[in-house]
C-alpha cells in the first residue's frame, strides 16, 4: 500500500468534471483507491464520494492505493491532478 | 409594472406569460417492506437506473460541449458503484423499500454538500436532488406496477417526463433552482426563457441555457414569489431585469428588439472577432470583472482581457481584511479562467468598510479611502501587494496593477516604496522570480486630470474612471434622487478632461483605458475612440453591442464626432451630434 499527500490546483476545485475524469481514471486499474480528506475516507472510484469532499483549489489531500498496479496507479493519478485533470475551467 | 433585478446567466430577452414551476415534492412510498419483497425491491432500483440511463441518453443526442460534459458526469453518478453498493445494501439489511433507500443514501452525500463553504461545490446540490427525485420517481412508479400486476417483469412504459406540459410552451419558466436535465427538458417544450430564484451564473442549469440559446436570469431573489401564473414577463438579458405586467408598447418594444437580434444574430457574430472599425483600426475591449463568477462571461464575449478588477468584493462579508492566502486563490482563478492582461485595482474602498465602528463620515466620497487609506493601513496594502506579485512568478506579463483615488504625486511616490519593500521581503522568503509590475493610476479625481501630464511621467499607464471623474466634476452625488438626474458623464466638461488626459498620455507614450459606464455606451464609445482612446473595459454584458457598434463605422466618423463634441455648450447638443452624425439615413 502506498501513501501520497497531494494537492488541488485547478481553479474551480474537484468539481463534477474533473471528479469523473480522476474516477475513470482510477477505475482503470485494479488497485483500491482511497482518497483522505477532512477526516473522510472516501472510495477514490465513485463519483459521489470525490465530489461530495468539495474540495477546492488549494486543498490537500492524502491518496491511499492498494494492489499489484498501485505505483502506476498513483503516478496516472497524481499526473492527471497536476495537469489540472486536462480541462478548461469553466 | 414590477422590475425585478436579477443576473444574466444566458443571453437575449424574451416576452411571454410566466409559469411559476412549483417545487416537485414527492412521497416516498411505503418505507418498510417484508423480506420477501426485497428481490423485488432491489429489481425496481436497477430498472429504475436503466430507465434514467435512457432518458439521459436521448439527453446527449441534443447536447455539444460543455453542457454535454455535465449529462455525462450525472450518467456517472448514477453508474456510481459505490452509492449502487450502498443502495443495495440499504435495501436488504434495513428491509426498505427501494425509492426509501435511494433517498437515504443520497441524501447523505448532499448533506456534505450542504456543508461546503464553496459556493461552487452547493450549486451541485441540485444536480444531485434532481438525480435523486428522479430515480426515486421512477423506483415508485415501478413498484406502483408490479402491485397493480401480477406479472412483475411486464414491460413498462417510461413515465412520462414531468414537465412535458403542453401549456408551458412559449412561456417563461420561473422556478426555485432546475437541474440541467431539466432545462434540457423545458427546451424541447420550446419554453422562451428562465428565471431561477437561486442559481449561480456557474450553475450547471445556466450553463445548459447558454448552451441551448435559452435566455436565463438567476438570483432574482424571494421577490419571485409573489408573482402568479399566467402575468405577462419580459426577460432583459441586457440588463439582468425581470419585468412584470408591462404595458403594451414595452412588449412591442421588445418583440421588435429580439427580432432584430434574431436576424443581426444571423447576419454576422462579431462575439467571436477582436473589434475593428469598419477602416481596419483596432480597439481593444476588456472586461469589469468583480466576481470569479463574471468570468466565463467575459470569456463566451472573447474579451480581451480583464481592464479593471475590482478587489473589495473580497472585503464584502468580513469585518477585517482578507488573508494573503484567500486573496492568493482569488487572484489565481481570475488569471486561470481569463486571458490577455489583468489590471488589478487596489482595494478601494472606505474607512467603514475597514472599521466598522468608527464614526461615520459626514462626506465619504471626499474622505479616507482608496489610496489614502491604503498608505495609512499598510497591514492590507502589504497583503494585497504580496499576493499579487506572488503571482507573477506564475504568470508572468500578464498582471497590472492600479491604484485608486490618487490625488497627489506623493502618492505615487509612496506606494513605490511600498512596492519596493514587499518585494525584497518576496525575495528573501524564496520568491525569486517576481516581476516588477506595471503602475498605473485611477484618473477620477479632476485635480489629476488637469496635471495629468505631470502624472504621466510617474506612472505606466491611466485608466479613466468616468462615474467618479463626473461626480467629482460636476458636484453631483447620482444616487442623491433630488440631484441626480444632474449626473450626466456624456457633459462636454468630462470630454474636454478626456481630451486632456489622453494628450498627456500620448506626449509620454502611455496607455490610456476607460472603464467607467461611459465606454460601456454607443455614445460614449464613439466620443472615447474618436478622441485617441483604443482601450476601452465595460460590463461584460455591454461587450457585445459595444463590438457591433465599432465595426459598423469608420475611424473617421468617430474622430469626426469627437471634434465636435470637445466644443459644443452643453450635453443635448452632445446628443444631437451624435444623432446626426451616426444615424444618417
Amino acid at each position: 500500500m502506498i501513501r501520497k499527500k497531494v494537492t488541488i490546483k485547478n481553479s474551480s476545485g474537484l468539481h463534477a468534471r474533473p471528479s469523473a475524469a480522476l474516477v475513470k481514471l482510477s477505475s482503470s486499474f485494479k488497485s483500491d483507491f482511497f482518497i483522505h480528506m477532512y477526516g473522510y475516507r472516501v472510495n477514490g472510484k465513485s463519483i459521489l464520494g470525490v465530489m461530495t469532499l468539495a474540495a477546492e483549489q488549494g486543498a490537500e489531500m492524502e491518496l491511499e492505493i492498494d494492489g499489484p498496479d498501485e505505483q502506476a496507479c498513483l503516478e496516472a493519478v497524481e499526473e492527471l491532478i497536476n495537469q489540472k485533470f486536462g480541462m478548461k475551467d469553466e | 409594472m414590477n422590475k425585478l433585478e436579477g443576473l444574466t446567466a444566458s443571453d437575449g430577452s424574451a416576452v411571454g406569460p410566466l409559469f411559476i414551476r412549483e417545487q416537485s415534492s414527492y412521497e416516498t412510498s411505503s418505507k418498510q417492506v417484508t423480506l420477501g419483497e426485497v428481490p423485488q425491491e432491489i429489481r425496481h432500483y436497477q430498472r429504475a437506473l436503466e430507465a434514467y440511463e435512457h432518458e439521459l441518453e436521448q439527453l446527449l443526442i441534443k447536447l455539444r460541449g460543455t453542457a454535454s460534459e455535465i449529462i455525462k458526469s450525472q450518467s456517472l453518478i448514477l453508474q456510481d458503484e459505490q452509492i449502487k453498493g450502498e443502495i443495495i445494501n440499504s435495501i436488504r439489511t434495513n428491509v426498505v423499500s427501494a425509492s426509501y433507500a435511494i433517498d437515504q443514501v443520497y441524501e447523505l452525500y448532499i448533506g456534505r454538500l450542504r456543508d461546503s463553504a464553496s459556493n461552487l461545490f452547493r450549486q451541485r446540490i441540485i444536480d444531485l436532488i434532481t438525480i435523486k427525485d428522479r430515480l426515486v420517481k421512477l423506483a415508485a412508479a415501478y413498484s406502483e406496477h408490479s402491485k397493480s400486476d401480477e406479472q412483475a417483469d411486464t414491460k413498462l412504459e417510461l413515465p412520462i417526463s414531468i414537465d412535458s406540459t403542453p401549456q408551458i410552451r412559449g412561456c417563461i419558466v420561473v422556478a426555485r433552482d432546475l437541474s440541467p436535465t431539466e432545462v434540457v427538458q423545458l427546451s424541447e417544450s420550446k419554453v422562451m426563457g428562465i428565471v431561477l430564484e437561486k442559481g449561480g451564473l456557474t450553475a450547471h442549469a445556466a450553463i445548459v441555457a447558454q448552451s441551448l440559446n435559452i435566455p436565463c436570469l438567476v438570483q432574482i431573489g424571494t421577490q419571485i414569489q409573489d408573482i402568479s401564473s399566467g402575468r405577462i414577463g419580459i426577460i432583459d438579458g441586457e440588463e439582468g431585469v425581470l419585468l412584470v405586467d408591462p404595458s403594451p408598447e414595452t412588449i412591442q418594444e421588445y418583440k421588435t428588439k429580439i427580432s432584430d437580434a434574431q436576424v443581426a444574430k444571423k447576419k454576422i457574430k462579431p462575439t467571436r472577432l477582436p473589434a475593428v472599425t469598419k477602416d481596419g483600426e483596432r480597439v481593444q475591449v476588456h472586461a469589469n470583472i468583480e466576481f470569479i463568477q463574471e468570468l466565463p462571461m467575459a470569456s463566451s464575449y472573447r474579451a480581451e482581457g480583464i481592464g479593471l478588477v475590482r478587489t473589495e468584493g473580497l472585503l464584502y462579508g468580513g469585518l477585517t481584511h482578507k488573508s494573503e492566502k484567500e486573496q492568493d486563490v482569488y487572484y489565481r482563478r481570475l488569471l486561470d479562467d481569463s486571458t490577455g492582461p489583468v489590471v488589478i485595482r487596489l482595494f478601494d474602498v472606505g474607512g467603514d468598510k475597514l472599521h466598522g465602528f468608527t464614526t461615520e463620515e459626514s462626506n465619504p466620497f471626499l474622505g479616507w479611502r482608496g489610496i489614502r487609506m491604503l498608505l495609512d493601513e499598510k497591514e492590507m496594502l502589504h497583503s494585497q501587494l504580496r499576493s499579487i506579485l506572488k503571482c507573477t512568478q506564475d504568470y508572468p506579463d500578464r498582471i497590472r496593477i492600479l491604484v485608486p483615488m490618487v490625488t497627489n504625486i506623493e502618492e505615487i511616490h509612496l506606494l513605490k516604496e511600498e512596492l519596493s519593500i514587499v518585494k525584497s521581503e518576496l525575495i528573501k522568503e524564496g520568491f525569486t522570480q517576481v516581476q516588477d509590475v506595471p503602475l498605473g493610476i485611477m484618473v477620477e479625481v479632476p485635480a489629476v486630470a488637469v496635471m495629468a501630464d505631470k502624472f504621466a511621467k510617474e506612472v505606466d499607464f491611466f485608466s479613466i474612471g468616468t462615474n467618479d471623474l463626473t461626480q467629482y466634476t460636476l458636484a453631483v452625488d447620482r444616487t442623491n434622487d433630488q440631484v441626480g438626474r444632474l449626473f450626466e458623464h456624456d457633459h462636454p466638461a468630462i470630454w474636454k478632461l478626456v481630451q486632456q488626459i489622453q494628450l498627456a498620455a500620448q506626449n509620454e507614450d502611455i496607455e490610456v483605458s476607460v472603464c467607467g459606464e461611459l465606454a460601456s455606451t454607443l455614445l460614449g464609445a464613439s466620443g472615447l475612440i474618436g478622441l485617441g482612446i483604443r482601450n476601452l473595459s465595460m460590463k461584460p454584458s455591454a461587450i457585445l453591442s459595444v463590438k457591433k457598434w465599432i465595426h459598423a463605422y469608420t475611424l473617421s466618423e468617430f474622430e469626426l464626432f469627437a471634434s465636435k463634441i470637445v466644443k459644443v455648450q452643453d450635453r443635448e447638443q452632445v446628443h444631437q451630434l451624435f444623432s446626426t452624425i451616426f444615424h444618417r439615413s
